[in-house]
């Protein structure tokens, strides 16, 4: 049944939300991977459209400033990084390049802007609005489930989406993939909401329904994987209404009969698109033509190496298994368990209240169960699941750990929360009861009391520990069911996510390394690098190379691909063995070799 | 108790044994201290041509403790290049603390420590390493072509031979390279194309009892579509005593034994085929034992 939002459901979504914000704002030191430094790029060199915006109004919207300032880094919307950009010019604390002249090579075009209000480090300022969707998008878990699925169900939801070592670690970054995970559930929820029940409990709203269209605006303009979203929606439009489209007859002849069109697929037709090419410069003087660079770009996607199982996969086909697999191996054991309790009640609850409208006898199955919006069950269930069957398609890439499908992981949540609430309830079984004593009542009472809270701390304190304590390397994060972070040496599964492992080095190379050591970075990109001296994490004597023969230091990332690369340079400096090696759990993330000095033993 | 009690109390011991087993897991790992102690207990014993190893073998973590030791720290291990050494030392964690030694190997000593134990293990007796064709690289006679066709590859560049003008790839030359599963150091010799033969030969070796061949592809050419299958022959005089076909796709670091008798293997030669050589990246190594 649907419970009306009150103030103690939205206080319980602030707190989450802000909890949530105050926990990833705690742990920001995560390295900076290379799609994030490539963001912090573009972010950088789009905030300048806001200097001519301000200096020369008129020539902010021309076709020659837009193919200037937005011209890097086209093959994704521009919002995230506007929006990474205007908080980094309005909290960063940029270098004074007159107190340090030297820091004006770390920007784009030498050229460091002034500080507005200076408020924190570069790297933080740039990642604010991700963060602060993250928690934006906590807060939606909750209020999603408080009202369609019961309080217990949502806070379960929320509590085990903020407690996932692999979203919790992607959740710090300037990128695109939380963010967009944010507004692909808040185009889900407002859409929900704007539709009318088909039991007639709750009318059409037109209001959210426009929330619902510009929220959709939003996803597409964060990343091209929301494109989904409205196909998945008509599908399960048409199936959960497939009862209402029908031949009727009429004075004109025979026609289908359609059920009533929802105001947000109007929405979705006239102010989505609107809006989408509003916030995308590039498709301002060229929509055409930019779009179809754009979507023959992710269609002809490279495809880059992941290690599943032993197996270095190239090409296709790649394993179909592979987002169910590494889901259940990167989510905290307890709460994939929840999630599948939560999945055995949805198709229980579907097969019953299928099967009750042919068999009379399983009605009274079906009255027991819990009071639901119809078609509610289906719409949470595509929401998990599409965004994993388009990766598991064989064709589809699957680069990137496990974060290309992190939209329909708050759905799983949202399941794993049904799950719970299946818990809570059988505990409650036994000391349920009107007709006890009042002492024994009591009792029992306590008693109930007791088995909840010691239900919460099993099933959420354990997924909080692995994700606070999995902070800095949320993505090698593998649960203890599968055997832990030593499952990546074991079977060989992939170990870390592109270049950000150099930021665990840095103390390293910052207290061991002679003045002007030459260090190649690997897989850390330029930007990362500089992006490191701007926040004051890297000495700025060390000069970083990317050719290992011209180095004295090299920070070998460990993934799979790279191994002949190690071996190189291995023969290259004539080391014995890796100087530093930063191996979280005990697995090897990243070795540092030196050109052995005689003084290597720690 | 009802049966929603009950599976509502199984969850919650599933869940209590998961948040156990995961500091079990974690209890196990080696900190700073303890790799430091197996460092000591190896270099104590130390000996000219011991060799260190990890188990499991990805477990190196502990490499910065026993720097400026020759030390294997590859994904996997590999027990024939080990019993090249007269003793093994190796460093074992979780969660393979207690491996068992290959056959016929001998447990020489024991040490166990809190999280580490370090084991001492030597190779079977009775054979001994007489010459690695990888140490021996600038004696070998690199060729391509045969018979009169025969065109001697005669430079030798930073280590490497090569057919005329020094060329990137197209040469013959120590590398270290992912086959089969772990980085190893082998000899690289790319096909040539075209069917054209590339020969390796060495000669005036010492006496032994077998030679020990050892090929296979990179990881990189097996992941490619591109090029023909490579042949690899061993031929002793002009008797091939190995031959194998490696097909695009396969992966493998394959093994030949060729016994020897009399003077055998004083001199053998590798040859290597392929009618399209792209991304043929065909690798060896060659041991006389006696």
């Amino acid at each position: 049944m649907r419970r009306p939002l009150d103030r103690r459901a939205w206080a319980v979504a602030l707190v989450l939300a802000l909890t949530h914000l105050g926990l990833l704002a705690a742990t920001l030191d995560v390295g900076f991977s290379r799609d994030e430094s490539f963001y912090f790029n573009a972010a950088e060199q789009y905030s300048r459209w806001f200097d001519v915006l301000q200096e020369t109004p008129g020539k902010a919207f021309s076709k020659e400033t837009v193919d200037r300032v937005f011209a890097y880094n086209g093959e994704h919307p521009a919002l995230p990084k506007i929006l990474f950009g205007a908080s980094w010019r309005l909290f960063g604390s940029p270098r004074d390049p007159s107190a340090e002249p030297w820091a004006r090579s770390w920007y784009h075009e030498n050229t460091p802007p002034k500080p507005i209000l200076g408020w924190f480090r570069e790297s933080t300022a740039m990642r604010l609005p991700a963060l602060l969707l993250a928690a934006v998008l906590v807060g939606a878990i909750y209020l999603f489930g408080a009202e369609f699925l019961g309080h217990r169900a949502a806070l379960a939801a929320a509590l085990l989406w903020m407690f996932q070592p692999h979203a919790f670690w992607h959740s710090h970054f300037a990128c695109f993939d939380v963010p967009v995970t944010a507004w692909w559930f808040l185009s889900a929820w407002t859409l929900w909401k704007s539709l009318p029940s088909q039991d007639g409990r709750r009318r059409p709203s037109p209001g959210w329904a426009i929330a619902a269209a510009v929220a959709l605006a939003l996803a597409l303009d964060t990343k091209h994987n929301a494109f989904f979203f409205p196909p998945l929606v008509l599908i399960w439009w048409i199936w959960t209404r497939r009862r209402a489209f029908r031949l009727v007859s009429t004075s004109w002849g025979p026609r289908i009969a359609f059920p009533p069109i929802p105001w947000a697929f109007l929405g979705y037709l006239t102010i989505t698109p609107l809006l989408y090419w509003a916030l995308w410069p590039r498709l301002w003087h060229d929509p055409i033509g930019h779009l179809k660079w754009y979507f023959s770009f992710h269609a002809r996607h490279d495809y880059y190496w992941a290690y599943f199982f032993g197996t270095l996969y190239t090409k296709p086909p790649f394993p179909w298994s592979f987002p169910f697999v590494m889901s259940a191996m990167t989510i905290p054991g307890p709460t994939v368990v929840l999630f599948l309790l939560g999945l055995v009640r949805i198709a229980r609850e579907g097969l019953v209240r299928g099967l009750a409208r042919v068999a009379p006898v399983v009605r009274r199955v079906r009255d027991s169960l819990p009071d639901r919006e119809p078609g509610l069950l289906s719409f949470l269930f595509l929401n998990f699941l599409i965004p994993f069957a388009i990766i598991a398609h064989p064709k589809v890439p699957i680069f990137g750990g496990t974060k290309h499908w992190l939209h329909g992981v708050p759905f799983l949540c949202l399941i794993a929360g049904l799950g719970m609430d299946a818990v809570l309830r059988g505990l409650e079984g036994p000391s349920a009861g009107t007709d006890a004593p009042p002492g024994l009542a009591g009792s029992r009472r306590w008693r109930r009391v007791a088995w909840t809270a010691l239900a919460w701390v099993l099933l959420v304190v354990p997924a909080a520990w692995d994700t606070l304590t999995h902070t800095a390397d949320g993505s090698s994060y593998y649960n203890a069911f599968v055997g832990g972070r030593a499952v990546m040496g074991q079977e060989g599964m992939q170990r870390e996510f592109w270049g950000n492992s150099a930021h665990d080095a840095l103390g390293y190379l910052n207290e061991s390394l002679p003045p002007k050591t030459r260090v190649d970075f690997h897989d850390t990109t330029w930007d990362a690098v500089r992006m490191y001296w701007r926040d004051g994490l890297l000495r700025r004597d060390i000069v970083p190379v990317w050719d290992f023969r011209n180095a004295d230091v090299f920070l070998f990332h460990w993934h799979k691909e790279f191994t002949d690369l190690e071996g190189d340079v291995r023969r290259e400096f004539g080391a014995s063995g890796p100087s530093f090696v930063w191996a979280p759990g005990g697995v090897p993330l990243l070795d540092v070799w030196r050109r052995p000095t005689g003084q290597e033993h720690p | 108790m009802n049966r929603p009690f009950v599976g509502s109390l199984a969850v919650l011991i599933v869940a209590a044994g998961y948040f156990v087993l995961a500091r079990v897991q974690e209890a196990r790992v080696p900190d700073a201290e303890e790799w430091s102690r197996a460092a000591q207990e190896v270099r104590s014993r130390w000996e000219a041509d011991d060799w260190v190893l990890f188990s499991p073998a990805w477990a190196h973590a502990g490499a910065p403790w026993l720097a400026g030791l020759p030390m294997d720290i590859a994904e996997k291990t590999d027990w024939y290049e080990a019993s090249k050494h007269p003793r093994v030392f190796v460093v074992a964690s979780a969660p393979e603390r207690s491996p068992t030694p290959p056959e016929g190997w001998r447990v020489l000593e024991t040490i166990p420590l809190d999280r580490v134990t370090v084991h001492l293990w030597a190779p079977p007796e009775g054979e001994t390493l007489a010459w690695d064709g990888r140490r021996h690289l600038e004696a070998a006679r690199v060729s391509r072509g045969l018979g009169p066709q025969q065109v001697p590859c005669d430079t030798f560049r930073n280590g490497r031979w090569h057919c005329g003008a020094p060329h990137p790839w197209q040469n013959v030359g120590l590398i270290d390279r992912d086959i089969d599963g772990r980085v190893r150091e082998v000899i690289w010799a790319h096909a040539r194309d075209q069917g054209e033969p590339l020969e390796i030969a060495w000669q005036d070796l010492p006496e032994a009892r077998r030679l020990t061949v050892h090929w296979g592809l990179t990881q990189r050419a097996v992941e490619q579509d591109t090029g023909s299958p490579v042949v690899a022959e061993v031929l002793l005089g002009d008797r091939v005593v190995a031959r194998q076909t490696l097909d695009i796709h396969e992966s493998g670091w394959f093994r030949h034994d060729i016994p020897l008798t009399g003077h055998e293997g004083r001199s053998f030669r590798i040859r290597i085929t392929a009618r399209r050589n792209q991304d043929r990246q065909f690798c060896f190594t060659a041991d006389l034992w006696r």
